[in-house]
């Protein structure tokens, strides 16, 4: 039987940790505050491969290009004054990435599993490429855009003081999460997740499941392209690395050791991951081949990702309840 | 009469070999239970899936109500009022009873792409869900796994989900697969009873069961039609008898 | 370009595919059969290439060297094979791909630990060193003894998949795998094989070919990337049909590298999409996934 019983603490629990998110952050020191944003701008970016992959069960090693085209959309217009205003530059930041991603979600969502994930791939290598050499005047190749201002909001908020900014990120991170949130409940999020498990008879009932699939290829894009426009803002500096396919894979990771299909598991991920890399970076260079150890480890023994391992925990501390 | 299903010169070719062979044959609305027998390799399961669009024909054309769905995907077709249930339970295992029917519902309400209202909000849905479980009488199991059900619950569930979307035509495909003689005769009982609004094209292995059901009977060999008519008359039919050598049900 | 320049490039080309074909060979095969794309295969080249060299600074023969890298490679395939793969047959594919990904993370930092990330640059042996006349034009003996190598590499592997018993289970099992396996064939047994055979390949293809590619950090990526367009565009089942992608993606290379460096990489790619996109099975691919 599936329970419906919400145990009394979890509310309390997250009161508490959305408070601290909050109220805490302004009283911890700099790299402190700047690590807490990089880990919320990151888990935008795994949420969105999380749409993707999670819940609609399309596997893409190519969600970096959506965040490093607007990245560099940022990078470009913020940093030679082409276009100074913030909501103009966040406009055309996302229209690149949804024509990118209405393009290329044509293409690679002919083939299927396998073949899809080799595709996206490929698509993302080639505009790593195209960013690398043949746009080398516009993008500045390997060396990169620097001077990336912060954004005028237009509102009280600074975003130049590195807690001001946070506190943007916030906000926006709330309105997507918000979003999820609500397609995740809604008759389309439940369609997807038919689809991820048995799209054979979601054809049979009636579905138009490439067009579920483009429409989630499409917001997953979207919401990447708008965690890449805040690291662009958060970082004032974009390199292709942050159009690379390892960083693809990175998402991936994060989305995994989180606990891939999970709805905080984005916020995990993101969370593991920064916190082990800043960690463990202090000790060892080494830290990419312990990233691939941590990951072997959740992919054989830990499937559910961290949001399964706290299910797990707690269930068995619900069942003990239950027996004393 | 009015157009139900037609199917006009179809074949289907895997490389050399040909599964279906220059088929023809129309099933008006009119009609209730149809009923396709053969031996193992005659081609039923892939006529199928010629008709449901999963397959694409080599030659001929498949109509339904007088739309030429040849080239049409499968979703388009249900939405023109056909439906069809599996051999092999092909179900949602990780969502619960309620939510496999909810799907199968929400496919044929404009709600379906709805991204921001939960789907909660639509009580219609689950009022159809409630009204159907009860009717199989598996409202008490609403909240279980698929893979909490037993065998004959889930080629119930099975149907169900068939018929969510109030088609015109049902294709069952092999409905008895798998289930004891009583939980045969259950489900025939079933079928008999509550769907008497839909036109049934049954796949059936079961000689004694498919002589029970149908009204009308297509006997299918090595993919082309040997026999096409009343029960009566495909019991005393020679060549019938010659195909299953002698094990006909007398 | 001149007719000697020319000349000289399709022979790199020609050795680079070569090299190429030793690492694509193990990778189409292990994609074929298990349908696993084993991203670590890169490394296994890279580690092997240096364990020879390691070898080679211990013992100063070239052979030994070769042995120990091929040896090496076959290991690293084996314990991939047996504590990893094992229990990934079934999951998705998908799975497979990021978990040898991880794992190619993993070796390529330990190779670093163990050799820093210095570029290494290993001597041509004394036997080879020298240059044949060619067409006018001088060119190293090395070079042809890697095509020469390769060649055989080719034959040898050509006559063992048609003409042995060993040979014909390999390829019912990349044919229908349950049929096989009903037909008493030890599958998990041919898997474990199969592995170990690429990764040696890979291993030996890693350093006999450090001489021409030499050995850095990052060389597991690169000749991984080349590899897996090899696979795609080529497509599994055929063998001459993956060296023939081979060299042609060596000749692609080569020739980009000099004619347009920085398009030499997109142009490769761009094939890869095409031809996923027209014809997901490969160009010379028996039937799709």
């Amino acid at each position: 039987m599936k329970e419906e019983t919400t145990p009394r603490w979890k509310p309390i629990v997250a009161a508490t940790v959305g408070a601290a998110f909050v109220l805490l952050v302004p009283v911890l020191p700099n790299y402190a505050v700047t690590l807490a944003t990089s880990i919320i701008i990151y888990s935008i970016y795994v949420s969105g491969v999380n749409l993707l992959t999670g819940y609609t069960g399309l596997v893409s090693l190519g969600q970096a290009m959506f965040w490093g085209s607007a990245a560099y959309c940022v990078a470009i217009l913020t940093s030679r004054g082409i276009v100074t205003n913030f909501y103009l530059v966040a406009i055309i930041g996302l229209f690149t990435v949804l024509a990118l991603s209405a393009f290329f979600g044509v293409l690679a969502l002919r083939v299927k599993r396998l073949y899809f994930m080799i595709v996206t791939f490929a698509l993302g290598h080639v505009v790593w490429c195209i960013a690398m050499y043949p746009m080398q005047r516009i993008t500045l190749g390997y060396d990169g855009i620097k001077d990336i201002a912060r954004p005028h909001l237009g509102l009280s908020l600074s975003t130049t003081s590195n807690v001001g900014f946070y506190y943007f990120v916030l906000v926006v991170a709330a309105l997507c999460f918000t979003f999820l949130y609500l397609v995740f409940k809604s008759p389309f999020g439940h369609a997807i997740v038919g689809i991820r498990d048995n799209e054979h008879r979601m054809t049979a009932l009636g579905y138009n499941t490439f067009l579920y699939k483009y429409i989630s290829y499409l917001l997953s894009a979207v919401i990447a392209g708008i965690s890449g426009m805040l690291f662009a803002y958060f970082n004032g500096y974009v390199n292709p690395s942050e159009l690379h396919w390892l960083w693809s894979g990175d998402a991936l990771m994060m989305m995994f050791i989180g606990g891939i299909g999970s709805f905080w598991g984005p916020l995990w991920g993101a969370l593991a991951y920064t916190g082990l890399r800043y960690w463990i970076s202090s000790y060892t260079m080494y830290w990419f081949g312990i990233e691939g150890i941590i990951f072997i480890l959740v992919v054989l023994f830990f499937r559910g990702g961290i949001a399964g391992f706290v299910m797990n925990l707690e269930r068995r501390l619900s069942g003990r309840r239950a027996k004393g | 009469m009015a157009e139900g299903l037609k199917v006009e010169n179809l074949s289907k070719n895997f490389g050399a070999l040909e599964v279906v062979k220059n088929l023809s044959f129309s099933i008006p609305s009119e009609e209730r239970r149809v009923v396709i027998i053969g031996p193992n390799g005659a081609g039923k399961t892939t006529l199928f899936n010629l008709i449901s669009g999963e397959l694409p024909p080599s030659s001929g054309s498949v109509l339904l109500f007088g739309y030429d769905v040849t080239k049409m995907p499968c979703y388009r077709r249900t939405h023109l009022g056909l439906a069809r249930t599996f051999q092999i339970t092909d179900l949602f295992p990780y969502f619960t009873l309620m939510e496999n029917l909810l799907l199968a519902l929400q496919a044929h309400d404009p709600c379906k792409y709805q991204v921001l209202h939960p789907l909660t909000r639509y009580g219609h849905l689950y009022e159809k869900a409630e009204g159907l479980l009860r009717e199989m009488k598996l409202w008490e199991k609403k909240d279980f796994l698929i893979g909490e059900l037993s065998h004959g619950e889930t080629r119930l569930v099975e149907i169900l989900l068939g018929i969510a979307g109030s088609p015109k035509i049902l294709l069952l495909d092999e409905p008895m697969a798998g289930l004891t003689c009583s939980e045969s005769i259950w489900l025939g009982g079933i079928i008999q009873n509550l769907l008497k609004d839909v036109t049934l094209i049954i796949i059936e292995h079961d000689m004694s069961i498919a002589f029970d059901l149908a009204e009308r009977m297509i006997v299918l060999h090595q993919g082309e039609i040997v026999a096409d008519g009343k029960p009566e008359d495909i019991r005393s039919n020679q060549r019938c008898r010659e195909i299953y050598l002698g094990t006909c049900y007398e | 370009m001149e007719l000697s320049i020319a000349i000289t490039q399709i022979l790199n080309g020609i050795a680079l595919g070569m090299l190429l074909f030793l690492l694509a060979a193990g990778l189409s095969l292990m994609f074929g059969l298990m349908g696993i794309v084993n991203l670590a295969h890169g490394s296994y080249f890279m580690v092997g290439g240096y364990i020879g060299l390691a070898t080679l600074e211990a013992t100063d023969s070239f052979l030994l060297a070769l042995a120990a890298g091929a040896a090496g490679g076959a290991l690293l395939g084996f314990l991939t094979e047996r504590f990893f793969m094992r229990r990934l047959y079934g999951l998705h594919s998908h799975e497979s791909i990021l978990l040898t990904f991880a794992l190619s993370l993993v070796l390529s930092d330990i190779s670093l630990f163990l050799w820093t990330g210095t570029p290494r640059w290993v001597q041509t042996p004394g036997l080879l060193d020298f240059s044949l006349t060619l067409f006018g034009s001088s060119y190293p003996a090395y070079r042809l003894a890697i095509i020469l190598v390769g060649a055989i590499v080719f034959v040898v592997l050509y006559w063992f998949q048609e003409g042995t018993l060993w040979g014909a289970i390999v390829r019912a099992g990349v044919d229908d795998k349950e049929m096989a396996t009903g037909l008493g064939i030890n599958i998990p047994l041919v898997f474990t094989m199969v592995f170990c055979l690429g990764a040696f390949l890979a291993g030996f293809g890693g350093f006999f070919g450090s001489p021409i590619l030499g050995l850095h950090m990052g060389l597991d990526l690169e000749v991984i990337m080349l590899a897996l367009a090899v696979v795609i565009v080529g497509g599994i089942g055929s063998l001459s049909g993956c060296l023939a992608t081979c060299l042609l993606l060596g000749l692609s290379d080569t020739f980009g590298k000099v004619l347009w460096p920085q398009y030499a990489s997109l142009t490769i790619y761009i094939v890869v999409v095409i031809v996923l996109l027209v014809k997901p099975s490969g160009l010379f691919g028996r039937g799709a996934q």
